[in-house]
Formats: structure tokens, sequence, C-alpha cells
């Protein structure tokens, strides 16, 4: 009786192992289909590139602009969704106040709502016929078809990004860390910036890079807002509508090779601890 | 008074957590709060530390009113139950952090030394907490409490994630800390024997509200009340009835216990005796003929024992009726080794018996045994009221 519930049968071992090699290899071809599916395209695309068309493509002037126009907007973008969306996800992570849904919901519709959805309704709000918009443009800051157009584009779509990655980072800080901290003589400050931050660094980070790679590809809500000046998503729209899938090639490759390079260096820079010592 | 609680009530949504919480404690003296789990200990301690805000009472450290004081500027060191050591810094940094709060002259990295030393860690400085070990880091969170000087510490559960060994280990250290900083410590647990050790007083906390409050030996000795008695130790629970109000007898086993006059009980109800392990020794089985070094009585510490002495308890032991002693056949049911000792589990038809022998006695389970003690020990609660029977008559039941 005993024998019997505490050892399997050597038979009955062996069947279990191979059942459940089986179970895992189930799972493992679903994820596979899903694997190839995503690498087929890409492989396609890349088979169409020639070095020496990717480099002139992009030394053209309009090529450069946009490229520019990029740069200089992206990361402005992701400054500001960092600096004004880390405290708000310090908020949600600790507090309940009343409302608090509804900020919740707002803060993840720009991830649902459709690009171009969002870049209509910036136009309701800040066009160049609304208050807010003309009195911009008279102050000779005009809030479409300008770069600052492009940021404010950028921002709206990318930085709930930064805000739900980073609450999350915060949620996974131990609450009493923060109590200790207090009690051991630092504000409320002091202890976000010595002890919530560093530790919720990692997904931070994360949010970051996932909100830079948002707005630096960003098209929908920016062909609204700011179709000029060019970015590199609206200036591949333009060359795709002109010279076909051969014309965006270079451009694309620009674009994701920036990305690629921005999340290598960050996590250079970083050392992401995002595992908590408990 | 260094620290005071007033009139402490909380609320979570509809349910009252605290319920008109008061204490105070002297300069340098370490006050148990102990309670089972849910009474409302740990909201306690938030409350004063100032994490967590009352909905009312007040909260006066050194005299001066902190409830609306934010736990930064309280001046109080807190031990949580489970680590709260900051993951990203070094044992030493972590004292440090605390350390770097305090106005004194000497340099933060004088005071880690000094109180990584203290706690027996002075070569963990550089270590993360992650590579310490449970106890370690229990350690490194005292020093780092202790580290900003406060005038009060509160220790919430502190080793109730340790196992037993490191536990009683800890349990002395914490003991010798506190002699030597002579530092006014509340400590939280619902670890009877810690508290019991540990504490100059305790306060015992059920639902939120104190049940009762005195030296732990008063409590244990003489509990005020049914709640105390059996969370502050183990009892055996004698299953009476009342069979005469006037005078006042309860009726166990055939023996009937007299309560003091004037006690108000209702004939037919039931009331329960209750005996504390230590207070029942194991005697030779009273038809065999016995030597007088045979009498075993473990636990009867001279200086404790309020009852006969043993000889006294030899010698009259057959005459229950007069002077108080009774004894009753029981089955084993179960032994607990505990090495020093082992605590013995043993029943009649309707009495689970429990009590302490010295180490193995070599009892086995299904034996049977004699097991005697005094009425004087026996405690009835009636009305709220803590009663030993005056008197006892007839004979057992075996």
């Amino acid at each position: 009786m005993t024998d019997r519930g505490v050892g399997l049968h050597p038979q009955n071992t062996r069947d279990r192992g191979s059942f459940a090699k089986l179970e895992l290899l189930a799972l493992a071809a679903l994820g596979g289909i899903l694997f190839v599916y995503l690498l087929v395209p890409f492989v396609a695309f890349l088979a169409r590139t020639g070095t020496s068309g990717t480099v002139s493509g992009l030394s053209t002037p309009g090529a450069q602009r946009a490229t520019r126009n990029s740069l200089l907007t992206a990361p402005v973008s992701t400054a500001i969704a960092t600096v004004l969306g880390v405290p708000l996800a310090y908020v949600l992570a600790r507090r309940s106040f009343s409302g608090k849904r509804l900020v919740e919901a707002l803060v993840v519709l720009p991830l649902v709502l459709p690009p171009v959805v969002g870049g209509s309704m910036l136009l309701t709000a800040f066009g160049r016929f609304t208050p807010i918009g003309s009195t911009a443009a008279g102050a000779g800051i005009p809030l479409t078809d300008s770069l600052v157009g492009i940021v404010l584009a950028q921002t709206f779509v990318a930085s709930p990004f930064v805000v739900v990655t980073a609450r999350a980072g915060f949620g996974a800080v131990d609450e009493r860390l923060e109590h200790a901290s207090r009690s051991l003589g630092y504000g409320p400050l002091a202890t976000f910036w010595n002890v919530s931050l560093p530790l919720a660094r990692g997904a931070i980070v994360a949010g970051i890079v996932l909100t830079f790679a948002r707005a630096i590809g960003e098209f929908g809500a920016t062909m609204m807002v700011a179709y000029n000046p060019r970015t590199m998503p609206t200036r591949i729209w333009v060359e795709f509508i002109t010279g076909g899938i051969d014309a965006i090639v270079p451009m694309a490759l620009a674009l994701f090779a920036i990305t690629l390079l921005v999340l290598a260096l960050v996590q250079r820079v970083g050392t992401i601890p995002t595992v908590i010592d408990r | 008074m260094t620290l005071e609680v007033e009139g402490l009530s909380h609320r979570y949504g509809d349910e009252l957590v605290i319920d008109n919480v008061s204490l105070a404690l002297e300069s340098g003296e370490l006050l148990g709060l102990l309670g089972p789990s849910g009474s409302g200990k740990t909201t306690i301690v938030q409350i004063i530390a100032g994490h967590r805000r009352p909905d009312e009472g007040r909260i006066f450290l050194r005299g001066q009113d902190v409830t609306d004081v934010p736990p930064e500027s309280r001046d109080i060191g807190l031990v949580f139950q489970q680590s709260s050591l900051f993951p990203h810094m070094t044992a030493g940094e972590n004292v440090a952090y605390g350390a770097a709060t305090r106005d004194v002259e000497d340099p933060p990295a004088t005071i880690v030394s000094r109180y990584l030393e203290l706690v027996g860690l002075g070569n963990e400085r550089e270590i993360h907490p992650s590579e310490l070990s449970g106890g370690q880091r229990r350690r490194v969170e005292l020093a780092r409490a202790l580290a900003t000087d406060p005038d009060v510490l509160l220790l919430d559960e502190p080793l109730s994630a340790l196992d037993r060994r490191l536990r009683q280990d800890l349990r002395s250290e914490i003991a010798r800390i506190h002699r030597e900083t002579g530092i006014t410590t509340v400590y939280i647990t619902h670890d009877q024997e810690t508290a019991l050790t540990l504490a100059d007083r305790l306060v015992v906390l059920r639902d939120g509200q104190v049940s009762e409050r005195g030296p732990p030996r008063e409590l244990y000795e003489r509990p005020p009340n049914r709640f105390v008695a059996s969370f502050l130790g183990d009892e055996s629970t004698l299953p009476a009835r009342v069979v005469s109000a006037d005078p006042p007898v309860l009726r166990w086993a055939g023996l009937g216990f007299e309560l003091p006059a004037g006690t108000a009980v209702e004939p037919g109800g039931k009331r329960s005796l209750h005996l504390r392990p230590e207070r029942i020794s194991q005697v030779p089985d009273p038809k065999q003929p016995r030597r007088p070094d045979e009498l075993a009585s473990p636990g009867s510490d001279g200086d404790l024992t309020t009852g006969p002495d043993t000889t006294a308890r030899e010698q009259t032991q057959r005459k229950t009726d007069t002077d108080g002693t009774i004894t009753v056949t029981a089955r084993i049911e179960g032994l607990v080794h505990e090495g020093p000792s082992t605590t013995v589990q043993a029943t009649t038809a309707d009495t689970a018996f429990q009590f302490v022998t010295e180490g193995f006695p070599g009892l086995q389970v299904g034996q049977t045994v004699t097991l005697g003690f005094c009425v004087d020990d026996l405690f009835v609660f009636v009305n709220g009221r803590r009663l030993t029977p005056v008197g006892v008559e007839g004979n057992p039941r075996t």
C-alpha cells in the first residue's frame, strides 16, 4: 500500500515523462507558427535590399531632412512622456483616489485608439482654428504642420507605454521598503528618488525604450497633425505612394537601425535589475 | 512617558479593526503587544509609525502630539515582519541610509560600524541583502533601525519568519541589545513564548481591543479571562456542569467542585475548569505499592507552585475529598518530544489532559497513566471573573 503510494512504477514514470514532453512540444509548435509568421516578412523585406541603393537612398536631401526631424522629435517626445509619465505611473501605483479608474482608462486610451483617430482628436483640440492653436500660432509656435506638432502627435500616441510599464515596475516595489525609508527619516520625494525609482529602474527603462520606438515610428497621428515637415515614417509613406516598396527600403532600414541602436545602448548603459529581492 | 497611545480607533471600511486602544511606555521599557493574527497588531504599528492615519486617537512621543507628524519626522525605528532591506544597497549602505539622517558629529561610517558590530555583523558590511541569511537580514534591519537613534523601536513580529532555532538565538540577541541600548521598545508578536520571554509588560489584544495588560508572569499564572488564559499558554479543559446554584457547585468526573459562595451560576449549565500543563503530574498507580521517590512531579517548580508540594501530595494523594489533590486515570493519546521536555496528551472519557514531563519519559501511546493535580490550580471563568474552587468532594471516576 505504502509502496504504491510513494514510488511510481518505473514504466509509469517513463510514460508520464514522454507525455509531459509531448505536451510541451504542442505548446512549442503553436509558438513556432507565430515565430515563422513574424520571420517570413522580415526576411522577404530584407531580401530586397542592396547596400548601394540604401546608402544613396538615404543621402538625398529629403531623406536627410526626414531623418533629422525624426531624430529631433522622437527623443523630445520620449523625454516629455518620461518626465510627466513616470510620476503619473507612481501615483497610479501607490495612491487610490476618486476618479482613478477614469485616469487609468484615459491613459491607455491612445494604445487602443487608431492613431489616425488620435491625430484627428488632437486637431480638434489644438488645430489651427481652435483657440489654443490660433493663439500659439499667433505667438509664432504653430501647433500643426511643425516640429512641435510632430512632438504633440508622438507624445500623445507613445506616452502610454512608459506610464503602463513604469506603473507595473512601481507596483512590484514592495511598499514596505518605502515605509522603511520614510521611517528612516526620508520624505516622500527623497524616498521616491532613493528607493522607488532605483528599484523600478528596469521597468522604467523598458518603458522608455518602448516609448521611443513607438514615437520614432509614429505615422497615423503625425500624418494628421503635421504631414509636413516630414519625419521618417511620413516620408516612407510618401515614397511608397510614388515609388512602391523598393523606394522605401532604405528609409525603413534606417528607422529599424535607429531603434535597434537605442535598444542596444540602453541595455549597455543600464544594467537592468528587474528582479526585486524579497 | 516615552510613547503614549490614547484612544486609538481605526476602521477598514465598515470593519472596526482597532477599538479604543491606549498604551503607555516608560523610557527603556519593552512592551509586548500580543494577539492572534487579525487582532489589529500590525495596524497599531503602522499608526504609531505614521504610515497610517488613525480614525480616532492621538499618539504622543516624549509628550509631543505626533498624530499629524509624517513618519520621517517621528524618530521611530521600525523593523518589519519580513525583510525590508533595500536590495540595491549593501548591508553597510542600508545602515548608513538611516544613520545619514541623524544630526550627530559622528561620520556615518563610524555609526555603521558601531551598529553592525552591535548586531554581530561587523564583517558583512559589503554584502548585499540577497546574499545574507534570513537571520543576518533581521540583524541588519535591527542595526539600520537603531542607527537612527530612535526614541522608540517598533518590532513587528521580526522573528516569525525564522525557524525555531534561529528564533531562539535572535530572541536572546534582541534581549541583549535591548539591555545594552536601553531603547524603549514595542514588540509585536502572536507568539506567547517570545512575549513571555522578552516583555517587561504585556498587552493582550483581541479583535482590536485590549483584552488585558500586566506583567507576563501574572497574566500567565492568574489569567484574568478565558481568552488570555488560552492564548498565553496551553491548558487542559475539564468540561463540568453546574449541579447546584446555592452553594454553587460544579460536577466533573463524579467530583463536586464548590465555587466561592455567591457565585452566580445556573443549575444545568456548562462551565469548564482549566488547568495549566505544568500543574499536572504523573503519579504512580495508587493501586500499586510505591516508593516515595517514584513520584514524578516535573514542572512543580518550588517557586511557582501554589498548591501543596510533592511530599504533601504524595501523602495525601488518595484523600481527594479533604486536601484537594485529585488523581485520575487517563490514556495517552499523543506525545510531543521537544528534547528537554515532552508534552503528553492523555484523555479520560470526557477530558483531554495535557502535561509536561522531562526528557523522553518512556511513555507510549495507548498506555494508561495516573495523573495528579491540585484543586487550587484549577480555574474557572464566571461572568468574566476568574475563580478557583474552594473545595472538592466525592471520589474520582476513573
